[in-house]
Formats: structure tokens, sequence, C-alpha cells
């Protein structure tokens, strides 16, 4: 009978080192994934909230200057000015 | 699925539809960068030259100041960050001002300049050069704080409508940016030295952090620069850190700290090293580097004692003291 409490309280501990584990593994993921997108140079952002600001004013749709398509193959064009 | 490179500073981000720029604020949408929060500034206030800091850019007047959320750098230490390092659809508060608005509402607060500052003015670029054009016209003056980082050619295009500007080097040494600003250092140097080029009244800025920067040797080679590339009469603002934001583990700057980097600045030929956020400071008040007269005292943002001729001479020698005074 103690034999088997006693694993029975050895398989929640390996249960709850486990279900630690997990949560680590989705955090580091989830931190990775985020530098990722940093490090190449653009965000993910919450698009839903950014349109519906966009759509009651709160944020412009105003054209930026000083950006070109990024065109596979042919290289990046430029002409150093800016473009509406 | 068209990804789109901007063109405005160092990072180049390759943005695709949907994502955002670093800034978090130029957005893909359909093809085009979107400037999101063109005409939608996040704060407005009215402040003192000094707090800038400008100290030889029209002395005590008051600056229109307007900021957007978003920042192309990531200081650990930001003091704004609430407003540099979110997207604009995280903002609660956001005001509608378009250019046109927005100089008349300075004109109203009887303010001769406006100043692009608090988060960085890089990011909110269109907004900044549409609005100085009006005010320019309007006869009114536009400042630019920045951290400096954007590439050359827009900034030369947008140098022709600034008057001044404080730029913050945040420390001579590329691996101090990387680590602390997620930045780099040679973009911030191009970028002072084209604001000199093309005529702008320059102020430069040092966030001295203990332990981070404050090595006196790497100080002695930032005077040494700024002295040989902006010239020996450029002010130099030595500033004060307190712990915030991601650095709240080192204490702020110790007052005896902001006195060696002011004194190691002025041996490396720099004649006017100002000492910011330490109330009373003696390196507050801007002197004669000829005679030492007392020429503009300072107590915190306020002129307690202004001695400068009107053509901005010494009285007693009559040196002229660069800047920008009337």
């Amino acid at each position: 009978m103690r034999r088997y409490f006693r694993h029975l309280r050895d398989m929640q501990l390996l249960g709850l080192v486990g279900v630690t584990l997990v949560f680590i593994g989705f955090f580091l993921t989830a931190q990775l994934q985020q530098l990722e997108a940093e490090g190449s140079g653009w965000r993910r952002i919450d698009l839903e909230l950014l349109q519906q600001r966009m759509e009651s004013g709160d944020l412009s749709d105003h054209e930026a200057v000083w950006y070109h398509l990024k065109t596979e193959g042919a290289g990046d064009v430029r002409d150093g000015e800016p473009r509406r | 699925m068209s990804t789109l490179v901007c063109e405005l500073c160092p990072r180049e981000c390759e943005i695709p539809e949907g994502g955002s720029g670093d800034c978090r604020i130029r957005v893909n949408l359909g093809g085009k960068l979107r400037a999101t929060t063109y005409g939608r500034p996040s704060a407005i206030h009215v402040d003192p030259m000094e707090k800038k800091p400008l100290y030889h850019f029209l002395p005590g007047s008051p600056v229109f100041s307007i900021a957007t959320a978003g920042c192309n750098l990531h200081c650990l230490n930001c003091q704004n960050w609430q407003l540099s390092q979110r997207g604009g659809e995280e903002m609660e508060q956001i005001y509608r001002a378009d250019p046109r608005e927005l100089v008349e509402l300075a004109r109203d607060q009887s303010c001769e300049s406006i100043a692009y500052t608090y988060s960085d003015p890089v990011v909110f670029y269109e907004y900044v050069y549409d609005t100085s054009e009006i005010a320019r016209a309007a006869g009114l003056h536009n400042v630019f704080i920045t951290a400096g980082y954007i590439n050359i050619p827009p900034l030369r295009r947008l140098c022709g409508l600034l008057d001044a500007t404080n730029t913050d080097l945040k420390a001579f040494d590329d691996r101090f940016y990387r680590e602390t600003n997620g930045g780099t250092l040679q973009p911030v140097l191009d970028a002072l030295v084209t604001f000199r080029e093309e005529g702008v009244w320059v102020e430069v800025t040092n966030l001295l952090i203990p332990t981070l920067n404050d090595d006196l040797a790497m100080i002695r080679r930032m005077a040494k620069w700024i002295g040989r590339e902006l010239g020996t009469g450029t002010p130099l603002h030595f500033s004060r850190f307190h712990p915030q934001y991601r650095m709240r583990n080192l204490p702020p700057t110790p007052g005896d700290t902001l006195d060696r980097a002011r004194a190691e600045a002025m041996d490396a030929g720099l004649k006017y090293v100002y000492v910011g956020n330490v109330l009373g400071h003696e390196g507050n008040s801007t002197y004669c580097p000829v005679d030492g007269t007392l020429l503009i005292e300072r107590v915190g943002y306020r002129i307690t004692e202004y001695n400068l001729t009107d053509d901005g001479r010494c009285p007693l020698c009559s040196e002229q003291i660069p800047g920008i005074w009337q």
C-alpha cells in the first residue's frame, strides 16, 4: 500500500515536471518567433484592430514615402527619391 | 503577396503584406506602405526650449511639441516607452490634427517653433515633412529631437526644412548600440555630419548610464569626434540616467560621474558642455569660453539670468557665442 502511494506521488511529480516543460517550451517558441520577426526587420501586428481604428479615423491610411516593392530576382529598384 | 522595402532608416525592413516595419507604425496594406500615425499624434505639449534640450537656440521660448506612437530603436532605458514601444493601434490617446491644424495650434499657443520629439520623429517622417513645410511658410521654426537613426537621402531632403536638432548620441560604441538600443553607431554619426553639412543647428545629448557608457576614455573619443566633425562650438549635454523600463537594475548616474565627463569633454576641446537632469548644477548654465563670464544662468528649465548681447556675444569680451539667439 505504502509502495503504491509512493509510486503515485512519483507519477504526480513527473506529471508536474512534464507540464512545466511543455509551458517552458511554448514560451520559448513564442519568444523565438517574435525574435525571428524582429530580426528580419518587420513585426506581426493586430491587423484587425489596426483596420478597426483606421475605419474609425483614429489612425490614418496616408501613403508613406521612401519605400519600394521588393522584386524577386531582379534586385531592389532604388532611385533615391521618395514615391507616393 | 507583395513585400515592401522601407528605405527610411538603416533597418530597411522588408515588410510582408499585413506586417509593419520594426517601428510598428509603417504598415504594408494592399502592397502600399501606410504611415498609420500621419496626422494622429499621441502627445501634444508646450515645453520650454530648454527641455529638448536646446540651450543655444531661441533660449526661453515656448515650443509646441508633438509625437506619435512608434520608434525604430528599442532602448532598454527608454523614458517614453509607453509611447515609443507601441503601435498606433495600441494607443489609448490619439489626437487628430493634420499638418495645417497643427501649425494653427502652435500659433494659437504663441509658439515660435514646433518640435518633433518624445518618441523618434524619424518614424513619422511624412507628418514631420508636411508640417514643417507649412510651419516654415508660416514663419515658425522646426526642431527635430531624434536619435538620428535614419538613412541619409530622406534626412537630406528633410534638412532643408529644419532649423535645429538635438540628436541623442547614446554612446561612442557600436556594441553599446547593438546591446542597449537595438541599433548601430555609424548611421547616427553620419546623420550628425549631414545635419551640420545642411546648415541645421546641432546640439548633442549623451545620457550617461553607470558602468555601460561612462568610460572616460570613450567620452574623450566622442568629444574629440564632435569637435573635429561638428565643431568645438557644438553644445554637448550630459544627461543623468534614471532607472526605468527594462533597465531598473542600475542606479541613477552619480553626480561626480557627470562632473568628470563634463571636465573630460571640455579638456578634449569642446567649449559648451552641459549637465542635464540635475537641478541647480553649475553645468546647466552657459559661460563665455574666453573669460568665464556667466552668460545664461539656468535652474532646471528656467532662465534666471541672461547676459548675452542681442547679437549673441559675451558682454565683457565680445566673444561670439555660436547659436541662434533671436
